[in-house]
């Protein structure tokens, strides 16, 4: 299961840096594509805005085939004020522009499962696959207007992980 | 009435803060920050390699529990006061751009070996700068042990 949480984190990262190169944050003095995993990262109290977030949530396993088909449910959150030249006007456009960005990193849907643990990551024999994102809709507390968008992700645990 | 005369600027309220602060226990915490994250390694971003931590020290500080409304299951709250030199000292010693940086790359602060969360920051001014900052906390605790307190 961890391998195809990282794995799917790592196939939307990349995408990302493909797809939209100027979404970027910075964390703990590093430039990266914005989006990370929420519970790799510190407890801060300080939300990033513009940037993508993901939390597994949900886990289910069906064991009626050959190998374990487990279904994790990803949601990935995110958030924007808009920008302060536009006095946050612009916050729609913004999240418009996040919606758009996070339709087309989804895109291809499957990858080659890999283990992060050894060095260098080894591939694995099955790959992972996921559905289209299924917005949620905008909620708005005060200047600022979010997001929740779920995705399943599906993989088949294989021998060496169970 | 507003005063506007005009006055040079001078460090008199950053050492007025600091006094103060030592008068009233110049208390010492550490502020607890990662050391730079390793560029193109994966790992760090997937939990597998917990980055490395520092406490840089922040003297003089007060340290107080907020009093506040009673609510079943919210953890206490704490309010640091912390001079702006102090800040200051430790900007320089992380390089970073700005001291909003700094408290945003922090993981908590360190009091007496217990680690709490930042909540909020805020500071006063004078002229334009900064001389004391105040740092909302709250304790670190997993909701279980919430729970069982409560």
């Amino acid at each position: 299961m961890e391998n195809a949480r990282n794995t799917f984190y790592l196939a939307l990262r990349n995408q990302l840096a493909v797809v939209n190169p100027l979404r970027v944050l910075l964390l703990r003095g590093v430039e990266r594509p914005g989006i990370m995993v929420e519970e790799n990262e510190s407890a801060v109290a300080f939300a990033i805005p513009n940037v993508f977030v993901l939390r597994w949530t949900k886990l289910s396993i069906d064991t009626q085939h050959a190998l374990p088909l487990v279904a994790q449910v990803c949601e990935i959150l995110y958030w924007t004020e808009g920008t302060s030249a536009n006095g946050g006007l612009d916050r729609g456009r913004l999240l418009s522009a996040m919606d758009a960005d996070l339709s087309q990193i989804l895109v291809p849907r499957n990858a080659l499962k890999q283990n992060f643990i050894v060095t260098p990551p080894a591939a694995m024999a099955t790959r992972l696959f996921w559905n289209g994102a299924a917005f949620d809709g905008v909620v708005t507390t005060k200047n600022r207007i979010s997001r929740m968008a779920s995705v399943t992700v599906y993989s088949y645990e294989e021998a060496v992980e169970l | 009435m507003s005063d506007l005369s005009v006055r040079p600027y001078n460090e008199g309220q950053v050492r007025a803060a600091d006094s103060l602060l030592r008068s009233l226990g110049g208390f010492s915490v550490g502020l607890r920050v990662p050391t730079a994250a390793a560029a193109a390694v994966d790992g760090e971003q997937l939990g597998i390699s917990s980055p490395l931590f520092q406490d840089l020290p922040l003297s003089p500080v007060v340290f107080r529990k907020l009093r506040s409304v009673m609510v079943e299951g919210q953890t206490v709250k704490y309010e640091l006061l912390v001079s702006s030199s102090a800040v200051e000292a430790a900007v320089a010693v992380q390089q970073v751009a700005s001291s909003d940086v700094l408290l945003a790359m922090a993981t908590g602060i360190v009091v007496n070996s217990i680690l709490f969360l930042i909540e909020a920051t805020s500071f006063s001014e004078w002229q334009g700068n900064v001389f004391v900052y105040r740092i909302l906390l709250r304790e670190s605790l997993p909701d279980a042990a919430e729970e069982t307190v409560s």
